[in-house]
């Protein structure tokens, strides 16, 4: 019962942290671990990185008919 | 013994499949459940999916999970970034997913249920899947580069050209073909109109909060928008039942195509992060809890489809648009099955977030089948309504009439009885004036999902809440791929413009924002604008053009996944794109030849031009209207013109790349593929 407990939580904290990563939650937070691993010197802010993707995302074709 | 009961396994999945299959295509007389819809789509693409792809993946394209994708060699936190699977993929189904697959099933189910699910389940299966499979696969090997770029890579300068062309064409027709459909779902109709405006005061107030008080925090935001979405659905109904309010929202075909020409123009000059982003948003929220509780009210509700599966109308002459099944059932039926603008999401952003080659599979053939099972069910809303309503719904009042006492009489005369007063009373149900002559396809999908939902909760007391709701979640689908393709549409004509004067291209100048928004805008808005004052209802000649124009992006697509095949030596297998190309071609071709130069003045452009001009010099056209009859004629022939485009256009990539192929086939030239080179993974197995 325990194990199956477990399971299931652990199976709903991927699901969650999943739909998290699909909405774009979690997007800056990558965006910072990639920027500390390449050496970047002075990443963008919070603000400056969500303005960056959004003009990138909807300057090309990104819905379908 | 376990590959034993493997093989047993499938061959039940497939004898179900192929009962249900036969069960639908051979039953005749009594209505039948739509379980065997279900049933048939379902087993038929998990055996596509089994067996098919995995072909192409081992065959064909090779996949290789020891090469290194973009997203590892390039990872960069803002476009490439790895991605887990089925965060991916529902990145990807997100944006293949749009209003077409909801509403092309639902205006060839004039022909019965049968020609539209077949096309659905095996254009899935043999074209559209292959497509955005193969092209994943090919732009993950080339670093991400778009369609265009590999046409002009891979095929020639001319075919670039041409499919950037042709991806600027097919924009500017959806755009306008799309908004028509929302002018036609929210004509008259005072509840409808005021749900749908207050979704923009919901998207600033969203975009303002993202921006200002918690940036980043998506999740939380589309929660509170979808509750205020939820909100003016529901308060739409004071709306409508208070007369000054009802007034204030009641607006004419034109005042709505000019309302959404103005939003357009504005969703494209405001920032990104003000309308547009927390639109989409919401739009993906509600679109993912739509399509979900379709299917589990199809499911739980098992209706039975009423609709025949072959209608009178197989011989061309359907009120809803003119034209035999073939051609017109396999242009009207795009995405669903295959649609040439997927391929612009394979070489977009997809590529640049896949974690492993074999993982192409799964995103690019899996999420097109389920992109054709949402078709499926919108097939399955559709037909689940009496054919009389569905067709009382869905003609023109210049066929069927525009008085429900005319519009009955017509329809029951053609063996679909209907009476007066079921009109009414329907309309009544769903809290509409009226219900006729509503072309285009979103509002009688919404009385067959009000149907659906209605049976599983609420009941009848419940059906006009479920109806708006259902018209809502259409139009700000709608509206979401209008401001998106308008605002990617002026990106265009400020890439192409700038190389005919250079200011124009600066993306930070306001005054060239404002010129090519108006631009763009003003493109789309003029077809936006001929569909509304069209006699036909709009839908009846620029669905089809739609159709073609987007089908010619899935044949450009096709061509340059052909060519690349070839050139790495695959022409044992290459009939598995060349088949669905050479069948795009001849469906283009035809429909675009029959939309041109058909003799029948409800499918040829021309003819229907030629008439009108004949009426107008014999006199039998009011003085009053002949101006009016003028902008018709002069429509219907640049209609002509634009299809004859078109076809140039694919003919001329065709010959192309034919010559291409010749040239390698018969070693005249070598074949250079220009595939990034391999690079071993540094991610173990399972990362």
């Amino acid at each position: 019962m325990r194990e199956l407990t477990y399971r299931l939580a652990r199976s709903a904290a991927r699901f969650w942290s999943g739909v998290r990563e699909w909405c774009g939650d979690t997007a800056y937070d990558r965006y910072v671990e990639c920027a500390m691993r390449s050496g970047r010197a002075d990443p963008m802010s919070e603000t400056q990185f969500s303005l960056d993707q959004l003009d990138r995302r909807y300057s090309r074709p990104n819905r379908c008919c | 013994m376990k590959k034993i009961l493997s093989v047993l396994a499938w061959m039940a999945v497939a004898a179900v499949g192929a009962a249900a299959l036969g069960t639908i295509a051979f039953h005749r007389g009594e209505p039948i459940n739509a379980t065997w819809f279900v049933l048939a789509a379902a087993c038929c693409y998990v055996v596509a999916y089994r067996f098919y792809s995995s072909f192409i993946a081992a065959k064909l394209l090779a996949l290789d999970n020891t090469r290194a994708t973009p997203a590892e060699r390039r990872e960069d936190g803002r476009d490439f970034v790895p991605t887990n699977k089925w965060v991916l993929f529902g990145h990807h189904f997100a944006a293949i997913a749009g209003p077409g697959p909801l509403v092309g099933p639902t205006l060839a189910a004039q022909f019965g249920y049968l020609p539209g699910t077949l096309w659905l389940i095996a254009g899935a299966a043999f074209a559209g899947c292959v497509q955005d499979f193969v092209i994943l696969f090919c732009s993950i090997r080339r670093d991400g580069k778009t369609l265009g770029e590999m046409a002009r890579q891979e095929v020639s300068e001319r075919g670039g050209f041409i499919a950037q062309l042709a991806v600027l064409a097919i924009m500017v027709i959806l755009l306008g073909v799309v908004a028509l459909v929302v002018v036609n779902a929210l004509r008259s109709s005072p509840w409808a109109t005021f749900t749908l405006a207050m979704t923009i005061p919901i998207a600033l107030l969203l975009g303002i909060y993202l921006r200002y008080f918690r940036p980043g925090r998506v999740m939380e935001a589309s929660a509170i928008g979808v509750a205020l979405v939820l909100f003016v659905v529901v308060a739409g109904q004071w709306v409508a039942d208070s007369p000054a309010w009802a007034k204030m929202f009641t607006m004419s075909g034109v005042g709505l195509a000019l309302a959404i020409i103005a939003y357009g123009f504005a969703a494209s000059a405001l920032p990104v992060w003000l309308l547009l982003a927390p639109r989409d948003y919401l739009s993906s929220f509600i679109k993912a809890g739509a399509i979900f509780s379709l299917a589990a009210g199809i499911l739980l509700v098992r209706p039975q489809v009423l609709m025949p599966p072959l209608t009178r109308f197989v011989d061309g002459t359907g009120p809803v648009f003119a034209g035999k099944i073939f051609p017109f059932c396999f242009i009207t039926i795009a995405c669903g099955a295959i649609s040439g603008f997927h391929s612009l999401i394979s070489s977009g952003t997809t590529p640049k977030m896949i974690q492993r080659e074999g993982q192409a599979r799964l995103i690019g053939y899996g999420a097109m089948l389920m992109e054709s099972f949402v078709g499926v069910m919108a097939m399955v809303a559709a037909c689940a309504m009496t054919p009389g309503v569905y067709f009382a719904i869905n003609s023109p009042a210049t066929i069927v009439g525009a008085t429900p006492e005319a519009v009955s009489q017509t329809i029951s005369s053609w063996g679909y009885p209907l009476t007066a007063g079921t009109m009414t009373a329907l309309a009544h149900a769903v809290g509409e004036q009226t219900l006729l002559n509503r072309a285009g396809g979103a509002p009688s999908l919404a009385v067959g999902m009000a149907q659906i939902f209605s049976n599983t909760i609420g009941g009848e007391r419940l059906l006009s809440i479920w109806y708006h709701f259902a018209i809502m979640f259409e139009a700000l689908f709608i509206l979401t791929v209008l401001d998106a393709g308008t605002r990617v549409g002026r990106f265009m004509v400020q890439e192409l413009g700038g190389r005919v004067w250079k200011p124009l291209g600066r993306m930070n100048w306001m005054p060239a924002i404002l010129l090519s928004s108006a631009m763009i805008v003003a493109a789309w808005g003029y077809f936006l604008y001929q569909g509304v004052v069209d006699p036909l209802g709009g839908i009846n000649s620029l669905w089809p053009l739609f159709g073609i124009s987007n089908q010619l992006l899935a044949a450009v697509a096709l061509v340059v996944a052909t060519t690349i095949l070839l050139k790495m030596g695959r022409l044992k297998w290459i009939w598995v794109t060349l088949l669905p190309m050479t069948w795009l071609v001849i469906i283009t071709m035809t429909a675009s030849y029959q939309k041109i130069f058909s003799g029948n003045a409800r499918i040829g452009f021309l003819a229907q031009a030629n008439a009108l001009a004949a009426h107008i010099a014999s006199g039998t056209i009011a003085a009053a209207k002949i101006g009016e009859t003028q902008r018709v004629i002069f429509n219907l022939r640049l209609d002509a013109g634009v299809t004859a485009v078109l076809a140039g256009m694919i003919l001329v990539l065709v010959i192309e790349a034919a010559l291409q192929w010749y040239a390698i086939l018969s070693r005249r030239k070598a074949p250079v593929l220009r595939e990034t080179p391999y690079v071993a993974t540094q991610w173990a197995e399972g990362d």
